[in-house]
């Protein structure tokens, strides 16, 4: 993805906010959802990122967006993951953050980032 | 305008046969018409086709130093020499030996290029603390905006990061280059000695790479150099040599010499090989990288954020450091042990010649002129709708390619074939292997 944005021409400072978020949405599906399905689209004026998992799903979304809060395994946090800083980091670098979660079913990470 | 780049092609000597152009790692090589062209904007100066090109097509254009001496007549000449350059002889020439003999090649005074790599080493530690300091406030991601720092005595990696990881333009240390800062000092001490003007200087400097030549005919972030012109190690070797060979050593100097030969400390010389300017750095984390691909594995990592706790980086498009530039005679490793040597018989020098020694304190550090610009060689095109409907197309086409990445029609890979068709520089009919497809069906 940084690659084709920045042959699109993205500022660099975009291509950032956009991978960190991404990257973050991605380690949650993996640690959390047991891997997803991860859907770019970019439009002449923002990229929508779209990561969806069949995993648990988020009991407490309120909860789960608050810094520092983890449910994270230990095998995960051993890796150095699992900090708590995830979703915060996400909402950070997004312009626009819509989390559609089901206990049991999954969860739907759609982020925009606009062009600056 | 003057030529962009001082890498270039000996037409005659170039069969076409795409080595350079798939081992460019900016993918500026194309073959066309049987013979090889650098895409100017893309081109980075990292002599990795001058290294790898089998038939020596592909050369470093310096200027020759006869004709330069010559329209210096009148004025002040200055050499400038870098600290690769000692290392070059096997004999057992010594710095000043070396420093000598170049000024016998018709210069008035020699200034050691490493008098300005520790002026940078120390200005740089000064502005590492600073940071340091001001970034105990600062929240992580704050800090990974300017850690690690990024040195910028390599032109080619700042051309590399000002290109391809503009991300990381924030990174780099915004001194200007050892080279400016020892053209600088010359001036002041020879303005000052002679109470001349500054145009009365004239300033060669004595390169080990292309990459800086550029630098002076096209400067990252100075409206102009200070050097007046730029010749390549290996053009001035052999006069250099047998100079070398005819001279009494390291004893004694005239006292017109010791008024004409300027050399650094230690901490200089030794930036000359990968690893001299961290150690100068005196801290313990930091990391030093040389060689183009790994320099750009590295910068690829702190792109992503994968390097932490790591506050300087010094990296080198060359294996070795700049004792191993493209324009240099001496095998690398000969070089380096060479280089030790130098730095041993300093503590000689320091006795016999202490009014040669330049201290880092007498350096005045100056910092960019003007910010550095991004270079959107690598982009489609200025308009995201515009670049976007190419990349569709670049996507296309590459289905219909072969994906061989053979190189035969002159592109590095299909998938830059594929844009050079879509950017109206290359035409499908170049791809030998779909034309022999079609044919069949």
């Amino acid at each position: 993805m940084k690659k084709s944005l920045s042959r699109l021409g993205v500022k660099a400072e975009d291509i950032k906010r956009a991978s960190i978020a991404m990257y973050e949405a991605e380690i949650n599906a993996v640690i959390h959802g047991h891997g997803g399905m991860a859907e770019v689209t970019v439009h002449p004026d923002k990229v929508v990122i779209v990561i969806e998992d069949h995993g648990p799903g988020i009991p407490d979304l309120d909860q789960a967006m608050v810094a520092g809060w983890s449910t994270a395994p230990d095998l995960a946090r051993e890796m150095g993951f699992g900090a708590g800083m995830g979703l915060p980091n996400i909402k950070k670098n997004c312009d626009d953050l819509d989390i559609k979660t089901k206990v049991g079913e999954g969860t739907c990470v759609t982020m925009i980032i606009n062009f600056t | 305008m003057k030529k962009l780049h001082s890498v270039s092609l000996i037409g005659d000597l170039c069969v076409g046969c795409t080595t350079c152009s798939k081992g460019c790692p900016t993918q500026a090589i194309r073959v066309r018409g049987g013979k090889a062209t650098i895409y100017d904007i893309r081109c980075i100066d990292c002599a990795q086709c001058i290294r790898i090109c089998p038939y020596h097509a592909k050369i470093a254009v310096t200027d020759t130093l006869e004709e330069r001496l010559d329209a210096a007549s009148g004025k002040v000449k200055v050499a400038i020499v870098s600290p690769a350059v000692f290392s070059q002889f096997e004999n057992s020439a010594t710095r000043i030996d070396v420093m000598k003999c170049v000024r016998q090649m018709g210069f008035d005074y020699v200034f050691d290029e490493s008098i300005g790599y520790s002026g940078y080493v120390s200005a740089a530690r000064q502005m590492l603390l600073e940071k340091q300091t001001a970034a105990e406030d600062m929240s992580e991601d704050e800090k990974s905006e300017i850690f690690p720092m990024i040195s910028t005595t390599c032109p080619v990696v700042v051309r590399l990061i000002q290109m391809k990881y503009r991300a990381l333009i924030s990174h780099l240390v915004t001194l200007d280059s050892p080279l400016e800062l020892t053209a600088q000092y010359a001036i002041d001490y020879l303005c000052q000695k002679l109470q001349i003007k500054k145009s009365l200087i004239y300033i060669c400097y004595i390169s080990p790479c292309p990459a800086r030549v550029t630098s002076v005919i096209n400067p990252l972030w100075k409206k102009k150099s200070l050097i007046s012109t730029c010749v390549g190690t290996h053009d001035v070797y052999p006069q250099l040599r047998s100079l070398l060979n005819k001279i009494e050593h390291h004893d004694s100097l005239t006292h017109e010499e010791e008024r004409a030969i300027r050399i650094s400390e230690p901490e200089g010389l030794q930036c000359a090989a990968i690893g001299g300017e961290s150690t100068g750095m005196k801290i313990d984390n930091y990391l030093s990288v040389d060689g183009i691909e790994n320099v750009i594995d590295i910068l690829e990592e702190i792109d992503r954020d994968n390097i932490k706790k790591i506050a300087y980086v010094e990296a080198t498009c060359c294996f070795g450091g700049c004792i191993g530039g493209p324009l240099t005679v001496m095998n690398r490793f000969a070089a380096q042990a060479k280089l030790r040597e130098h730095i041993h018989d300093f503590y000689m020098e320091k006795q016999l010649f202490p009014q040669l020694i330049v201290r880092e304190e007498d350096i005045i550090p100056q910092v960019w002129e003007l910010p550095l610009p991004e270079n959107h060689a690598m982009r489609l095109s200025e308009n995201i709708g515009e670049a976007m409907t190419k990349y569709e197309q670049i996507d296309e086409i590459l289905a219909t390619l072969p994906q061989l990445d053979c190189g035969a029609c002159g592109a590095p890979s299909c998938a830059a074939m594929a844009e050079d068709i879509v950017q109206g520089r290359a035409s499908i009919n170049n791809c030998i292997i779909r034309q022999k497809r079609m044919k069949k069906e």
